[in-house]
């Protein structure tokens, strides 16, 4: 090895320039390298602005050429500036306290600025590729015009609303304790926000109170004055001063509270008590080594004699009970689980009967139970097919699959356990949208249909978590896992009734290839009682996806990460 | 002037006191080891001194400069291993080199470095490839790249295979005789015998014993003497040895000081019994000696002063 000499370091000046310079390159390259930031950055508004083209069209909407999209265009674009600043700021953070990655850049001669404004300008950098790829396709695409006579205030408001983006974000990553409360609440955040600010539904009004609610926050002024800047039959040079004033105390806010409580050092875990020091005795010479309490209550489900570990083989059934219970506290200490696959569904359930019209639906079901089922399928499609794929690609990732190759728990009664951990988070969905329904929005379902339901619910549950294991083994990496499978099952869900838009008849034909609309399907059939027979054709389109995907996953099944 | 002083350093964590009054200090140029077994509170006072965490009480000094106060000038001139510090798992050796080397106003060249630390057939790997052992090069690596005055290492070498340890240890001698101060905590006690002009070994919180690795070895006044027996001769026929030998792998240790009269009688027990003395060794105490014996002796203490009020 070579010694000092060859280790003598030259001395030069450190610029701030060029260490801004580096640290955003370098910050730019770490979201490029993530993949999944692409996909909310791209992806997403990229979608869901070609969704709408679908399902509006794009008819001219008056005599001068205007039309539908040019309407549209301003969502995706807010769409697409918000989730590229606040989320991927949070997360970013966040994840480089947890790894010591922010702690040892602390010990070097770095400042505090110039890690931030790599991670946020890089963060404002992506906003700006997602503006110029949505403009350049909605014009290309859509004919939408962009108007000179607001270009200024365009120019400052997303300026002004993507920095405060950031800031947000960069608040909620340093409160947060870990890298997945900090995704859980950023993303989580985002969604809500997009939704009470109208960013999902086009041409639907929201109740009065929520636009008041909405107003606060800094997505909805912002969204709105872009779409107000893109409306070529306001007058006027597309200035909105409350909105701007909004935005701005939310930046003031976020810089406030991010830069006060960002840490540098990972967070302890909660429970981290005092310590007891256990002394560190040698064993004396000749004694055997004790037994230890672990090979003791695993061979003898805890009622072993010490010394004598009587060897019985744990059942099957204990297996998976204790596997299911691992699991199910697992995704209890996972905030961001429980956000998306209990607390958002039930939320959402409650916001779209009330943005109901009336009781029934055109159809003349009732609204509170057709909702009910696509809430409980979305919530069903969160649990399994996003958070148990992700929870078994993490452990993937982690090495925890590796070390448990290693025991003689069954590869089934692992996955096994994940599966029913996930049911029961479903059935916790279930109960609560139908407990609210009956209380507020006089949902009734007799016992047969709930029971009928049930049956549904679980041969659905089961394609679910199969298609989730299959995607674990088509994504490289645990976030990857996650990202794409909330991107599928969002995308997905306009296809399949779960969330109720009236869409052309083939967006129903490419949603009844899949499971999830034959379980929105199945269930509101089978809830809606005597007048529908058995849903016989959802419950065998269920199956067949559970087999099918279910063998293909176990076939692809890998224990360690993919090497690249 | 010395490069670290350090003077009735404490800290506790709610009520677990971690360091508990504690004062050294380092020479400029010297290469110190701070030993002592999990948890006795090395990261802690480290980490103190890199000025990632504060004391409760006490004065520290490092280059004569309050680290607390976490200059720029100060984070110049030192270099720091931490004992578990992540990197960003998608970029290469190389680009995170050249990243912590745009920090610093003193460069060490990258190319140079990584051939050093043994990472130049990896240079252009991520970070997620590498093997347990050749992230702690990496992190070796970075910690050596501002061409650092004063340098914390904090367990360095634990992974490493054994060439790449003889390798790591070359490059601190190195430093040293660049006129470097390295402060360093190991549990290999071969490696600080090796390396460090002095030891430092804490327990619990204080210092124990400090010294030159001689000096730790020459406090033990015994000798330890380890045989094996021949198949089918129990120890239990072994004769009064002074002291009990204890049972150590295939053999038998026993450490007197009276190493004259042992030898004296196992020899001639033996040849009493026409029987062999398969790898009679007789050594003078090594660090590891000096080292479990001080551990040792604190951890009996400390349980005596524990167990007697319960018991009484
Ligand atoms: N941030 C913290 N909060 C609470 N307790 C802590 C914290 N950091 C360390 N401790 C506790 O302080 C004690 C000393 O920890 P420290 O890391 O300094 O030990 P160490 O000597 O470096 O041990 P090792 O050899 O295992 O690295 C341990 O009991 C540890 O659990
Ligand atoms: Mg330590």
């Amino acid at each position: 090895m070579g010694v000092g000499g060859a280790l003598r370091g030259s001395a030069v000046r450190v610029s701030a320039a060029s260490m801004a310079r580096d640290q955003l390159v370098h910050a730019v390259l770490a979201l490029w390298r993530t993949q999944v930031v692409l996909v909310f950055t791209f992806v997403m508004p990229l979608l869901w602005l070609l969704l709408l083209g679908l399902l509006a069209g794009n008819d001219a909407v008056g005599p001068d050429g205007v039309r539908v999209m040019q309407f549209a265009t301003p969502t995706a674009i807010a769409m697409g500036t918000f989730f590229a600043t606040l989320p991927p700021v949070a997360i970013s953070v966040a994840e480089a306290r947890e790894t010591g990655v922010l702690k040892r850049l602390h010990g070097t001669p770095l400042p505090a600025w110039g890690y931030l404004v790599g991670r946020i300008g890089a963060a404002l950098l992506f906003a700006l590729g997602a503006l110029l790829v949505t403009v350049l396709l909605s014009v290309l695409l859509y004919e939408v015009r962009l108007r000179t006579e607001t270009l200024l205030a365009m120019a400052v408001t997303l300026v002004l609303g993507t920095t405060a983006f950031s800031a947000v974000g960069l608040a909620i990553g340093s409160l947060s304790r870990t890298a997945s409360i900090a995704e859980a609440a950023s993303i989580g955040s985002a969604v809500v926000l997009s939704f009470i600010s109208g960013l999902f539904f086009v041409g639907a009004t929201l109740p009065a109170w929520l636009d008041t609610v909405a107003s606060v926050f800094p997505l909805k002024p912002y969204a709105d004055a872009l779409r107000d800047q893109f409306n070529p039959y306001l007058p006027g040079r597309g200035w909105d001063p409350a909105g701007l004033a909004v935005i701005a105390v939310w930046l003031v806010a976020g810089t406030v509270i991010g830069l006060g409580a960002l840490r540098w050092e990972r967070y302890r875990s909660r429970s981290a008590g005092p310590v007891q020091r256990q002394p560190v005795r040698p064993t004396p010479p000749g004694s055997s080594a004790p037994p230890s309490s672990l090979e003791a209550r695993r061979t003898t489900d805890g009622q072993a004699t010490r010394g004598r570990p009587r060897v019985r083989r744990p059942s099957a059934l204990a297996v998976l009970a204790g596997q299911s219970r691992a699991a199910l506290r697992g995704a209890a200490r996972r905030p961001g689980d429980v956000f998306f696959s209990v607390v958002m569904p039930v939320g959402l359930f409650s916001l779209l009967v009330t943005v109901q019209p009336g009781d029934t639906l055109t159809d003349g079901r009732p609204a509170a139970l057709v909702v009910g089922a696509s809430m409980v399928t979305w919530g069903a499609g969160v649990a399994l097919f996003m958070n148990l794929p992700e929870g078994v690609a993490r452990a993937r990732d982690t090495g925890l699959l590796k070390r448990m190759r290693g025991t003689p728990l069954p590869l089934p009664g692992y996955l096994a356990g994940r599966t029913v951990a996930g049911f029961v988070l479903t059935l916790v969905i279930l109960t609560a949208i139908l407990l609210l329904g009956a209380a507020a929005y006089g949902l009734r379902i007799g016992p047969a249909g709930l029971l009928l339901g049930l049956v549904v619910l679980l041969v659905g549950a089961l394609s679910l978590a199969a298609c989730g294991l299959l995607l674990t083994t088509l994504v490289p990496s645990a976030r990857a896992v996650g990202t794409v499978g909330l991107a599928v099952l969002f995308l997905l869900s306009f296809f399949s009734d779960v969330f109720l838009i009236d869409g052309p008849d083939w967006m129903a034909t490419v949603g009844s290839l899949f499971p999830l609309k034959h379980l929105q399907n199945g269930l509101a059939a089978a809830w809606e009682g005597a007048a529908a027979p058995v849903p016989w054709l959802d419950l065998l389109v269920l199956a067949v996806w559970a087999t099918a995907a279910g063998a293909l996953a176990i076939r692809r099944f890998r224990w360690q990460p993919a090497t690249p | 002037m010395a490069a670290v002083e350090v003077h009735e350093l404490r800290k506790s964590y709610g009520d677990l006191v971690v360091v508990n009054g504690v004062s050294f200090t380092v020479e400029a140029g010297e290469v110190f080891a701070l030993l002592g077994p999990n948890g006795a509170g090395k990261t802690t006072t480290v980490e103190i001194l890199e000025g990632h965490r504060r004391a409760d009480s006490g004065t520290v000094s490092v280059l004569g400069f309050d680290p607390a106060t976490h200059a720029r000038a100060f984070l110049e001139r030192i270099g720091i291993v931490l004992q578990d510090a992540g990197f960003e798992e998608d970029f290469t050796v190389l680009e995170l080199v050249n990243l912590q080397r745009g920090l610093y106003p003193r460069r060490v060249p990258a190319d140079a470095l990584i051939e050093t630390v043994g990472l130049t057939g990896k240079r252009k790997a991520r970070v997620r490839t590498l093997s347990g052992g050749q992230r702690r090069r990496l992190d070796l690596a970075l910690g050596l790249v501002g061409d650092p005055e004063m340098l914390f290492l904090d367990e360095p070498t634990t992974g490493f295979d054994p060439s790449a340890r003889h390798r790591a240890w070359g490059l601190v001698e190195g430093l040293r005789d660049t006129g470097k101060t390295v402060l360093l905590t190991t549990h290999y006690l071969d490696e600080a015998e090796h390396l460090a002009d002095r030891v430092a070994v804490m327990v619990e919180g204080r210092i124990v014993a400090v010294g030159t690795p001689a000096e730790l070895t020459a406090g033990q006044r015994s000798v330890v003497i380890s045989f094996r027996l021949p198949r089918g001769t129990p120890a239990a026929e072994l004769p009064e040895l002074g002291s009990m030998p204890v049972a150590d792998g295939a053999g038998w240790t026993l450490s007197t000081a009276e190493p004259a009269a042992v030898l004296h009688a196992l020899s001639g027990w033996a040849l009493d019994r026409r029987i062999e003395i398969p790898a009679l060794e007789v050594r003078r105490p090594s660090l590891e000696d000096a080292y479990l014996a001080l551990v040792g002796s604190a951890a009996v203490e400390r349980e005596d002063t524990a167990v007697r009020p319960g018991r009484a």
